[in-house]
């Protein structure tokens, strides 16, 4: 009998040891299945999380070098691998950085066999793509539209209630019941001083080099103490990768860069003409400098060449100063960059002359292809504004000033609408931005 | 100890036919019961994957749109299959823009835009700008296109029974439709082709509240659900 108890207890364990193999071998492919699953999800978060992570830490981390510019963590365009979440990161920019367009990059997720691919794109930030980027305190007008993102580092004061702020405003706002605001976030970025990132020397470095320097009282422009420079008059001509400028007539040169630097005042005036709207001409800016004080008088708009337009990009040394010459329904269709730092940066002038049918014409036209018919408040009171002769500006570009700007009593309404356009002159802010809708998984 | 008599040798070799047999069936318990596991996570695997496909498709429609103030404020994703006119929990269309926005004239018969946009007919287009100083939108058909020196000119059939805006923005997309029928989640593509792209499926529905889309879905033993914002 004792040979049978043996037999038995012998089975009793081979069975217990099935039993066992069996629960561990259904334990094991419950732990795989499951492992593989979060871990493959887990793949596709660590990648999503480390393009955010990039990008928060060049934008919210040290300021020399940023992430995105640190040879420690690139090389080439390959980025340096580094692990998050216990995950391995790697990745690649598919061309050479550029501050002034998109750049595409590669981000994989790697441990052990899991593994997820994105692809996102990513750009600097650019001061012509705000469309008030300042240094001083400001006072708006109420009824107003800004629908690009605004950067103050004072406070900015609203006089009435009405002013809508499209995108993201980085600076107080007094009072805030006074604006409404589409878009919010917490991030706030050390946005560099403009003197920091901008110099008048660089304009006239840039003129002097590739540009077309207007200097010693140069005769075509002179008149008593100022240059006037009479858009209408001046000609641009493409030749293979450079522009050949006239101006009345007389030729100026022929160069890589439109960039017309004066060296003392310049008055600036144009007529009003109706662009071409379903015009795709590429975009060529021409940029006028000063070293002193820019002087608007008339509307002003996009130059258009033979095989260009030419947005219009003003920087001055002192103040850009827009006078009554203007009509009352102004329009600026230009980019404002015043390097001074004695106020006022931006001085715009009471009163003027009521606009004649046709600039009012284009005006609306203008305004009807941007974010104002969205605005029904601030729409109708443009268009009162407009019948009723009162004062409003329409600034199509970027405001970009180191101190206040000055507005008159009588300014009923003044929209900021940035063009999109890109001056490649200015260097781009240290900081990226992912491009919306660019996430593609591989 | 002289050995097994007749009926332990009987009593152990059946119980030992009985370990093999049950043992086989063990075995095939935990083959099945692995399947099941496996097949368990698998579904929740496609999920997962249908809801990255599902979210990217609408992020990506929709940065387009929100790319250019005037097709912003223009709605691309409708309940239904039909511009939103028969709402339904069970069908959803979207539209997909196929390029950048391109501005446009419109005077009442014929729709200018550059000549370098390759606008055929047939083909479907998102408009957005003003009908006098108010914003209006609209879908259309392209029913004829025919070159003007720089100007291309079409003649479109609106979709919805409202203006077309006089000039604007344009885009041209792709209406593309979500349906469930059958325990199958079909994708109708620009054609009208019905294509599966997600089955089986027990349950599928499009709740919409406010401006948010929410999908849920059940499938097996699990639960999904995800929300997008067009």
């Amino acid at each position: 009998m004792r040979g049978f108890a043996l037999l038995l207890a012998t089975l009793f364990l081979l069975v217990l040891t099935l039993f066992s193999l069996c629960f561990l071998t259904i334990a094991t492919t419950y732990y795989t299945s499951a492992r593989g699953l979060f871990e493959n999800q887990n793949a596709k978060l660590a990648c999503e999380e480390s393009a955010i992570q990039m990008i928060d830490t060049n934008n919210l981390g040290p300021a020399a070098p940023r992430f995105f510019f640190d040879p420690q963590h690139w090389q080439g365009q390959q980025l340096q691998p580094f692990l998050s979440n216990g995950y391995f990161i790697s990745g690649a920019l598919l061309a050479p950085w550029s501050g002034s367009s998109p750049n595409a990059l590669r981000i994989v997720a790697n441990k052990g066999r899991y593994r997820s691919e994105l692809r996102v794109v990513v750009r600097q930030k650019r001061m012509e793509r705000f469309a008030l980027y300042t240094e001083n305190g400001q006072i708006l007008p109420g009824n107003s539209l800004v629908a690009g993102p605004v950067f103050s580092r004072q406070p900015i004061d609203l006089t009435s209630p009405g002013i809508s702020f499209r995108e993201i405003v980085q600076g107080d706002v007094q009072p805030e019941s006074y604006a409404v605001f589409h878009k919010k976030t917490l991030h706030t970025y050390e946005y560099p001083l403009i003197g920091d990132v901008l110099s008048l020397s660089s304009f006239s470095d840039a003129a002097v080099q590739n540009g077309f320097p207007i200097s010693n009282q140069n005769a075509a422009f002179w008149i008593t103490d100022h240059y006037e420079l009479n858009l209408d008059l001046l000609n641009l001509v493409a030749v293979g990768k450079s522009w050949a400028i006239s101006y009345n007539g007389s030729a100026l040169g022929k160069q890589a860069l439109p960039i017309l630097y004066f060296d003392a005042r310049v008055w600036i005036r144009q007529s009003d003409q109706s662009l071409d709207p379903l015009s795709t001409k590429p975009r060529v800016p021409l940029y006028i400098a000063s070293a002193s004080e820019i002087q608007v008088r008339s509307n002003l708009q996009s130059l258009e060449s033979g095989t260009a337009l030419h947005p219009l990009c003003l920087i001055s040394g002192t103040t850009i100063h827009l006078t009554s010459q203007i009509p009352l329904s102004g329009r600026i269709e230009a980019g404002l960059i015043s390097l001074g730092t004695s106020a006022p940066g931006l001085m715009v002038d009471a009163g003027g002359t009521p606009g004649s049918v046709f600039q009012k014409q284009v005006l609306q036209e203008s305004a009807r292809r941007s974010a104002l018919l969205l605005e029904d408040p601030i729409n109708t009171s443009f268009h009162q504004a407009l019948q009723n002769d009162d004062k409003l500006l329409w600034i199509q570009g970027c405001v970009v000033t180191q101190s206040s700007i000055q507005l008159p009593p009588d300014l009923v309404q003044l929209d900021l609408v940035p063009s999109g356009e890109t001056f490649a002159l200015l260097p781009p802010l240290p900081f990226v931005e992912l491009v919306d809708g660019s996430q593609v998984w591989q | 100890m002289r050995g097994f008599s007749l009926l332990e040798f009987m009593i152990a070799t059946s119980f030992l036919c009985i370990i093999f047999l049950t043992g086989f069936q063990v075995l095939e318990a935990q083959k099945m019961l692995s399947n099941q596991i496996a097949s368990r996570t698998q579904s929740e695997e496609e999920s997962n994957y249908r809801a990255v496909v599902l979210k990217n498709f609408f992020y990506q429609a929709g940065a387009v749109f929100h790319g250019d103030s005037l097709l912003s404020q223009m709605p691309y994703c409708f309940p239904g299959l039909d511009f939103g006119l028969s709402p339904s929990q069970k069908s959803l269309s979207v539209a997909v823009p196929k390029s950048a926005s391109i501005p446009f004239l419109y005077d009442g018969s014929k729709l200018k835009i550059s000549a370098v946009f390759p606008i055929q007919v047939d083909q479907s287009v998102a408009v957005a700008g003003h009908c006098g100083d108010q914003y209006c939108w609209n879908y259309a058909k392209v029913t004829g296109a025919v070159l003007n020196g720089t100007i291309r000119e079409l003649t479109i059939q609106p979709f919805l029974v409202q203006p077309l805006p006089e000039a604007g923005s344009m885009l041209l997309v792709e209406l593309n439709g979500f349906a469930f029928q059958n325990d199958t989640l079909y994708w109708i593509s620009p054609a009208g082709a019905n294509e599966p792209f997600w089955a089986p499926l027990d349950d599928f529905r499009f709740e919409w509240s406010g401006s948010q889309v929410h999908f849920y879905w059940h499938v097996g033993t699990n639960d999904g659900d995800l929300v997008v914002q067009p």
